[in-house]
């Protein structure tokens, strides 16, 4: 029976059939051909994937990431970085990077970075002669932290399939998208000043008042958003209703998106956040048959043969290649949802903790945004760069590097990674310094 | 454009706007109801009883209304093993065929799930939500609406990619080999 739910899936994507939809049918299929099953058990286990309160935080925050992009704060926020950083060496890129980080602590989706950030910053560093494929890999690569700096949709879909808190997942994000963050711009400054460009502006303390007297109030939201769950006052999903009616509140304060640009925007955000959540109703129907057929188990008994489950590094090296293969054709969402049930049950066997395994998993598929031939910032911003996708992996190069030497810390020394959420919800992560 | 194709076009469209038009309410009305679940708790200090629970329907409806969206738009995540984002199909008749498969799982998937999804609704009707005393019927309802949308622009799509064809082509060998 395996080979007809795992043959039909594969044949099913590769015909180009969409993954949710291949999941359900050739669910749908086994359960047929089985025979012992109701079929209902589809709808049912489809109600039962989306019948779960912290899934609600991926609308919102998603929601907050369009809305940013439409009302121009992702402008301001970029005026905001340049009075920053603008004057260090390799300025623009330094800004592209430090604005991407701002930007990941408000919305949780990198594509939206992406997008708002590549739309100003891919031209104007083409003005400043920064070559294109440089500009572009740039703005690819800082967009990843959008989801590693949290709030984060990948984690949120994580820690809700594995059933672990989305605010300490959240939390385990900031030192790595911090550590990726000054070493895409540390290599920024060299390529920078090998090239000799991007040395013009000096810094200004009039002008960052100036630039923060217009940004400041979108500034807030990471602060309140990490602040209150940092401190333990919200769940993520309050978070992220906060932020949205906040930023929703600053749109019309501003005056900067009208009635119907709005309305687009939610029609729009409502199609987007569907695309994962319905992989998450196909995965509760997909994960049922697995468990049915005693799956994940069978993976566990046969990593244990091969002798893979005695150390933790070979567990996560088999992990981490497992996602940045998949993760190069396929969106990172959808690989959560897929391999998380077996993934989860090789990690329990190996004793690992569920949250380092979440931010091993979303660490490596950050990387897969940027990898061909699937990685969506990468499409998105090549397009904006109007340059063939080819053209910028030269430059994406040193990012990969960057992010797999992060990936590495976070698999080798977890404790770094995890003290934030271990000191802040103690009653979530019990305090296990080893 | 014949007249079957651009009526075609207009239905599926006026369907798609009251789509997301319905979507969009549902969507604000989540807002409404988080927002107010977040200001009974730290404000009032008295958090609602039924909002957590009226908040997971709505967000049920709303994901599956979106996801019928985006079957029309063929928005869905596929694996991509091409570098352009687009499918490498060739020309012809077998190149349509190719293009199409995917709408006709989407269809057949669609309508199976449409009986299915009644009968479970059905079974919803005996039980109310503790909290709320929302009938589950009403909840549940959200999977044959979803299946029957999505079964008519997958069948849209269908029919339009045909007439699209034969227009190409200039040939008659249209919608009338498909169906």
């Amino acid at each position: 029976m395996l080979w007809l739910l795992f043959g039909s899936f594969v044949v099913l994507c590769l015909l180009r059939v969409p993954i949710a939809f291949a999941m359900l049918i050739s669910s749908t299929l086994a359960i047929v051909v089985q025979g012992d099953v109701a079929l209902s058990i589809v709808p049912q286990r489809m109600w039962v994937g989306l019948n779960n309160f912290p899934l609600l935080a991926v609308p919102f925050f998603l929601f907050v990431g369009q809305v940013m992009n439409d009302s121009g704060t992702s402008v301001r926020l970029i005026d905001f970085a340049r009075s920053l950083v603008g004057h260090l060496r390799g300025g623009l890129a330094q800004v592209n990077v430090v604005v991407s980080m701002i930007f990941a602590g408000i919305s949780g989706v990198s594509s939206a970075d992406t997008l708002g950030v590549g739309s100003v910053m891919i031209p104007a560093m083409k003005r400043e002669g920064y070559p294109t494929g440089f500009a572009v890999g740039i703005t690819a690569a800082s967009s990843t932290l959008g989801n590693v700096i949290p709030p984060s949709l990948m984690m949120i879909i994580y820690a809700a399939i594995s059933g672990v808190s989305v605010g300490a997942m959240f939390l385990a994000g900031i030192v790595p998208g911090i550590l990726i963050g000054i070493g895409q711009m540390l290599w920024a400054g060299g390529v920078a000043s090998r090239l000799g460009i991007g040395e013009a502006a000096t810094f200004s303390g009039r002008r960052v008042v100036a630039a923060s007297r217009s940004a400041w109030a979108a500034l807030l939201i990471p602060v309140l958003v990490l602040g209150g769950i940092l401190a333990g006052v919200f769940t993520a999903t309050e978070a992220s209703v906060i932020a949205v009616l906040y930023v929703l509140l600053l749109a019309v304060g501003y005056r900067e998106i009208s009635f119907s640009r709005l309305f687009a925007t939610t029609e729009d955000s409502i199609s987007l956040f569907s695309l994962s959540l319905l992989c998450v109703a196909a995965a509760a129907v997909w994960g049922w048959i697995l468990a049915f057929y005693a799956v994940p188990q069978a993976v566990v008994l046969w990593l244990d043969g091969m002798g893979m489950l005695g150390s933790e590094y070979m567990i996560f090296l088999f992990v981490v290649l497992i996602f940045l293969v998949i993760g190069t054709f396929m969106d990172a969402i959808p690989a959560i949802i897929l391999l998380q049930p077996i993934v989860g049950e090789v990690g329990a066997a190996g004793g690992i903790d569920p949250y380092h395994m979440g931010i091993v998993v979303v660490l490596t598929l950050a990387i897969g945004l940027i990898t061909p031939p699937y990685g969506l910032c990468l499409l998105i911003a090549s397009d904006l760069g109007r340059i063939p996708v080819t053209s910028a992996i030269r430059a994406l190069m040193p990012f990969y590097l960057i992010s797999l030497a992060v990936l590495a810390v976070a698999v080798f020394v977890p404790d770094i990674v995890l003290w934030i959420p271990r000191v802040s919800l103690p009653e979530v992560m019990p305090g296990v310094f080893p | 454009m014949s007249r079957v194709q651009a009526a075609t076009q207009r239905c599926l469209d006026l369907l798609a706007t009251l789509n997301a038009g319905v979507a969009g309410i549902l969507f604000a009305a989540l807002t409404v109801v988080v927002s107010l679940q977040v200001f009974t708790r730290f404000v009032l200090h008295i958090p609602a009883i039924w909002s957590e629970e009226v908040a997971r329907f709505l967000f049920f409806w709303v994901v599956l209304l979106g996801s019928a969206m985006s079957v029309k738009s063929r928005r869905h995540f596929v694996i991509d093993v091409t570098m352009s984002g687009r499918p490498a199909v060739g020309a012809g008749v077998a190149g349509l065929l190719l293009r199409l498969v995917p709408d006709l799982c989407v269809l057949g998937f669609s309508l199976l799930l449409v009986v299915e999804g009644i009968g479970y609704a059905e079974v919803g009707l005996l039980r109310t939500a503790t909290n709320s005393g929302v009938n589950m019927a009403l909840v549940y309802a959200a999977i044959p609406v979803f299946a029957g949308l999505s079964a008519v622009y997958s069948a849209g799509n269908i029919i339009l990619d045909c007439f699209a064809y034969r227009e190409e082509t200039g040939s008659a060998t249209g919608p009338e080999a498909e169906d």
